[in-house]
């Protein structure tokens, strides 16, 4: 079956009867069309505005969990690191000694490899030792001198083996102490200051004024600043272990100053470092917020016909109340998210040109007595004149939302107190509420003032919207947990609010916010 | 039939537009609701909301998937099915017996009707049987599709489409004659 054939035999376009000409359906057709919803558009507005929703809740808790998991990757950083550090400091003695080796010839090449032989056997040792020592350090205050006072005289291992033990512990209960006040990682500072000021080891020096002899360590000093060697009445100092032993056997517990180590020293600076540039914490990354703003709105779709019309709004305002959350990611970056309640207020008015009937008095009617001329009866009446009379219409428009903005926010430091914040975002919001008479923006044969307003309600109206954000702002902080806001945003809708298909309406807002930031 | 630009106009809701898009579509779109649907306030019904429909899903409408004469005429029979279930409530729709032969053939008489003659002719047909023959045979829709937009079985659909063959068979000569003596 053809039906293609049929349809072209049987149906031929005829001309349409009067009652079907365009001026008198089109009422007609503009009246269902406002009854009919456009149904589709907003479902596949809403599926979309879920998805995006769903995406930016997802990052927000992504970013939530990533800060909490934090603690427990920096507490096996600390513990990594300070077997690290350890391993750091022997090896920077084992290159010392190699280089050395390179410029003093076979002789201290052969008791340099010694010595790495001997330190390599302590690092084996001094990361068993520093396991032990966390677990004695928990009980007991003297395990130090106890360390030290297990130490033979007759290892040079063994020796380094408590020193390295005590660095360790030292080290291990300075992280523990730092990450639970600090959000970075306290190693990278100790290992570069280690590696930078090998000359305050007065523990080290300590070695060389007990045995008077050998200065094992502090020859890294040397190889950094370029000295030569010192040496030993002109001759190349005997750095084999045998030689080692009866300079170690004067050491007595206590007497290397462990507590002006290089660790414990960094410390006082770091924490300043530490206290000058945190004012976030992992620990506590979420911060409320609370907002209110103020500011101008105007529809971003143009009125094609304005030119011909007296029409347009009058006293546009946008008053927003906003709370939400802030969590930030690293030192620049955070996220925001929150509820927003935004009403749009605009008034419309218009002078309205009616015709119409004014009844005016006039005699119609005299009995004058012509014997004296006075009128002794005088009967009136009223004509009706048409006229055209112009009145003033005034509407009060209100569109009402609850906004969901999601904002990502970049922090740029000024000084310790005052930051600058750029804020880019979207939000999604429902209109619960419009009502008053907006003015359509699509162009019209006739350009009757009346006939240009669109009264909008709820039924003419997109529940749902998206709109982009952008804002700059600053913050002040009052103290470490206070901040006030400052900021100013615009917020252009990308989706039309009304559903009416006279009016595109799609505000454009730009807004002045004041509000506080406190760090829950 | 239209321009791009009458469509894109149409699709930015300007009303220029969509009285162009009128002015041009409407003789075809008359064309379709009056096989449908004899009543002018009936048919004003269904212009109207066919131009509503129109008007408001035409975001809808890709060129792509078929040419917007096509697009047209298949909201233009959609809203006269509709306004004929709405006002026609008493529409002759009983099931046909088992025992007729419902692929009985239209007589060879009626391609020799021109479209003037069969619309006459179909003018004066019974709604159901008119109803179902022009959408089995000019708009192409199966029994299973008939029945689901005028909300009936099947069967009923076979049945309307014979009896309107039967009906067809034994008017069209007569009416033939009459056009031509007349």
């Amino acid at each position: 079956m053809d039906n293609n054939k049929y349809s072209d035999k049987f149906r031929k376009e005829v001309e349409i009867p009067d009652y079907l000409e365009w001026d008198v359906m089109k009422d007609g057709i503009y009246e269902i069309m406002d009854e009919i919803p456009e149904g589709k558009p907003v479902r596949n507005l809403l599926r979309w505005s879920i998805l995006i929703l769903i995406f930016l809740l997802s990052t927000c808790v992504y970013v939530t969990y990533e800060n909490e998991s934090i603690p427990d990757k920096t507490g096996q950083d600390v513990d990594y690191a300070s077997n690290n550090i350890i391993e750091e400091e022997l090896n920077l003695s084992i290159n010392s000694e190699v280089s050395i080796t390179g410029e003093h010839g076979e002789h201290i090449e052969t008791s340099g490899l010694k010595i790495k032989s001997a330190i390599e056997t302590v690092n084996e040792d001094s990361i068993t030792s520093y396991q032990g020592t966390i677990y004695q350090s928990k009980s007991s205050k003297d395990v130090d001198n106890s360390l030290f006072s297990l130490l033979s005289n007759d290892s040079l291992s063994r020796q380094a083996n408590s020193e390295a033990s005590k660095l360790s512990d030292q080290n291990q209960n300075l992280n523990k102490e730092h990450v639970a006040h600090h959000l970075k990682p306290l190693i990278p500072n100790i290992t570069t200051d280690i590696a930078n000021d090998a000359s305050e080891d007065k523990r080290l020096a300590a070695l060389d004024q007990t045995t008077g002899d050998i200065n094992l360590f502090t020859e890294s000093t040397h190889k950094k600043q370029s000295k030569p060697l010192p040496t030993l009445n002109g001759r190349q100092k005997d750095y084999s272990p045998i030689r080692l032993l009866p300079a170690l056997s004067k050491l007595l517990p206590g007497s290397i100053p462990i507590t002006s180590s290089r660790l414990q020293a960094a410390v006082p600076i770091i924490a300043a470092h530490e206290e000058d540039q945190g004012r976030t914490s992992l620990f506590s990354p979420l911060k409320l917020e609370v907002k209110q703003g103020f500011g101008l709105w105007n529809n971003s779709v143009s009125i094609s016909n304005i030119d011909n019309t007296n029409l347009n709004y009058t006293d546009n305002f946008a008053l927003n109340t906003y709370a939400g959350l802030s969590s930030s990611i690293n030192d620049k970056w955070s996220i925001q998210a929150g509820l927003k309640y935004t009403m749009l207020h605009s008034r419309t008015n218009y002078y309205e040109e009616k015709d119409t009937i004014v009844q005016t008095e006039y005699v119609s009617k005299q009995i004058i007595n012509k014997l004296n001329g006075k009128v002794i009866e005088e009967r009136s009446s009223t004509v009706n004149n048409r006229v055209t009379k112009w009145s003033k219409i005034d509407y009060t428009n209100q569109l009402q939302y609850i906004g969901m903005p999601v904002t990502v926010s970049r922090n740029i430091s000024v000084s310790r107190r005052w930051d600058v914040l750029l804020r880019l975002g979207v939000e999604y919001g429902y209109v619960f509420s419009t009502k008053g008479r907006f003015i359509s923006n699509q162009s019209s044969t006739d350009f009757n003032d009346q006939n240009q307003i669109i009264k909008m309600d709820n039924t003419h109206t997109n529940k749902h919207f998206l709109s982009s954000i952008i804002a700059a702002g600053i913050r002040f902080s009052l103290n470490q947990k206070s901040s006030l806001l400052l900021d100013i945003n615009h917020i252009r809708s990308l989706t039309d609010v009304s559903s009416h298909f006279r009016l595109r309406l799609m505000p454009n807002v730009f807004s002045s916010s004041f509000g506080l930031q406190y760090t829950l | 039939m239209i321009s791009e630009s009458t469509i894109d106009g149409c699709k930015r809701k300007e009303q220029v537009a969509y009285s162009e898009c009128y002015k041009k579509t409407a003789p075809y779109v008359y064309s379709i609701i009056s096989q449908y649907i004899k009543n002018k306030d009936f048919i004003k019904d269904a212009m109207q909301e066919t131009y509503a429909q129109v008007f408001l899903s035409i975001d809808k409408y890709e060129k792509s998937r078929g040419s917007f004469k096509s697009w047209l005429s298949t909201i233009a029979v959609r809203q006269s099915i509709n306004v004929l279930r709405r006002h026609m409530s008493t529409l002759d729709l009983s099931p046909l017996n088992e025992n007729q032969n419902i692929y009985q053939p239209v007589s060879a008489d009626i391609y020799s009707l021109n479209a003037d003659n069969f619309n006459e002719l179909i003018a004066d047909m019974p709604t159901g049987y008119r109803t179902s023959i022009l959408l089995f045979y000019l708009e192409g829709f199966t029994h299973k599709e008939i029945a689901s937009k005028l909300d009936i079985s099947i069967n009923t659909s076979k049945s309307q489409l014979h009896r309107g063959l039967v009906w067809l068979k034994k008017n069209v000569s007569q009416h033939l004659k009459e056009y031509t003596h007349g």
